[in-house]
Order: C-alpha cells, then structure tokens, then sequence
C-alpha cells in the first residue's frame, strides 16, 4: 500500500487520534484526522496509507484516496510522486 | 443489498470484516449490529464574547484545522455517572468498537441512530452516515483492527439527556458493493492529459 508523506503530525481531539498534515499537488495543505496507530513512522517520518487511483506520469503526479475525508473536504487529491514512499510505476 | 445478521457473522469469519471488540449477543438484530459509545467526547465551544465572530472556512488556502481545535473543542471524558447531554449542544463521540472494510469484501456500511434515542431528539450523524469500502484497512499488517466510528452528535429535543459509556448509541447496516472499487485494485494505470 502506497504511504503519502505527512508535512507535520499533531494532536487529534482525542488521546488515540493524531491530525496528518500533507500538502497536495498546487501546494494546499490538507488535513486528516487519523487514529494514530494508523499512521506509520520510519526513521522518524511519519506516513499516512493511501490507495493509488491513477498515475500522470507527465505530470509525475498520483491521484490519491484518502482513508476518509479529509477535514479540509478531500476523498482523492493529486500530489507529486516525491511524497510518497514506494515507486509508482504507470503502466501503459 | 443490506446483509443480514448471519452474512455479517459469514464476512467476520472469512475476515471480510473485522468488528472489534465482538459486540455483544444483545447488539445484534436481523440486518444490523449497535455499537457503543467510547468514553471521550468532543465538545464544539462557542466563540465568547459579545460581538465576537468566528468563521471558518475549510476550503481556504489558509485553513488550518489545529487552530480550530485548539479554539474551539474541549475534550470531554464521561464520568462514570454519566455526562448530561444538553439540548442545542453539538458534540463528537466515537464508537468502542473498531470497523475494518478491506475493499476486496466489496463491503461498505452505514451508520444510523437508534430509534430509542431518536425519539428523546438524539441524532448521531450529521447527513455524514457513510462508511466507504475499505474503511480502516491498512495493507500489511493483518493484526490492525480497523478505526472507530466517529459520531456527530446533536441533541435536539427539550430534555437533558445522559449518555454513559458503553452504551448502545447507533448501529452499523453493512451493504454489498456492486463492483469492486477501483482503488482496490492492485494494477495500477496511467491516465492522459495535465491535472486540473
């Protein structure tokens, strides 16, 4: 499963919850309220799971499913390539 | 196709759902299951102050919702005699039992209230009842047990209504998906042109 990394993790509006923050493909920080353990952590990064909708490789740009609606209203968002942690192969 | 008690029970036990902790005997009817409330609650504050005013807007560039949380929500823990619910008050609860959608069960769910409580004014969702396919999965680890619900709560009617922890606060339809959907796809595709 594809990781999205997040810019800044900060507290939910409850002990078990965390709010990820990411920025999307024109640079507009989104967030999403996740339970923590959610979340995956890697040499101090920290990672939120998404599902990969499509690939524009021209753009070097994937279209992303969040785990549920971000606060910011989102359920899919184009971000770069980059932010994510696994090598996105389009297929032809 | 809403899935009766047995094909609920049927999906558990080839892991096409997971529903953590088992709910008890009691919280099962024919074609849904009552969850239980956690005991942390949420509670939007009002902003104070005469002529104070407070807008937030979410699709602003500028939008930042840790301000907002640190603003205007207090957390809540129930006491064990309860917490009074007052009317006009909008709260958000969660739900003790954890959901786990993977997409390929090609489950989704709805969250509803429970008549008992719809009658006293208690709502529990916001127009916000449902839980898309796939909802708590996280590929890899087979021992995540899925998300809470989160609850949004309003009380509408005259009364002081109290709510203690544990109990059955709303219940979970589980629905067949037509298709499976295409995120859960493992192949992945290109498309043509620029975004947006």
């Amino acid at each position: 499963m594809a990781r999205i990394r997040c810019q800044n993790v900060t507290e939910g509006l409850r002990a078990s919850e965390a709010v990820a923050s990411f920025v999307d493909f024109h640079g507009r920080t989104h967030f999403i309220r996740v339970e923590r353990d959610f979340l995956g952590e890697q040499n101090g990064q920290m990672f939120l799971p998404v599902g990969i909708v499509h690939v524009d490789p021209k753009n070097k740009a994937v279209l992303v499913e969040l785990p549920h609606e971000a606060e910011t209203g989102a359920n899919r968002l184009w971000v770069r390539e980059g932010q994510l942690d696994e090598p996105i192969e389009a297929l032809a | 196709m809403i899935l009766s008690d047995r094909e609920i029970k049927a999906a558990i036990a080839r892991g096409a759902l997971k529903l953590t902790p088992d709910p008890p005997t009691e919280a099962w009817s024919s074609t849904a299951v009552d969850l239980r409330l956690a005991p942390e609650l949420v509670l939007w504050k009002r902003p104070g102050g005469a002529g104070v005013e407070a807008v937030v807007c979410p699709a602003h560039a500028e939008y930042s919702f840790d301000t907002v949380r640190d603003q205007y929500s207090q957390r809540i823990e129930i006491a064990p005699d309860g917490y009074v619910f007052k009317p006009g008050t909008f709260l958000l609860g969660w739900t003790q039992e954890k959901i786990q959608l993977p997409h390929r069960s090609r489950l989704a769910a709805r969250v509803e209230g429970k008549s008992s409580l719809a009658r006293l004014g208690i709502g529990v969702h916001v127009t916000a009842p449902t839980i898309h396919a796939g909802f708590g999965f996280k590929k890899g680890d087979d021992s995540y047990p899925g998300t809470p619900l989160q609850l949004e709560m309003w009380n509408v009617g005259p009364l002081d209504v109290k709510l203690a922890p544990g109990m059955a606060i709303c219940q979970i339809i589980f629905e067949l998906v037509d298709g499976t959907p295409e995120k859960g796809y493992e192949g992945r595709f290109s498309i043509q042109g620029p975004v947006e």
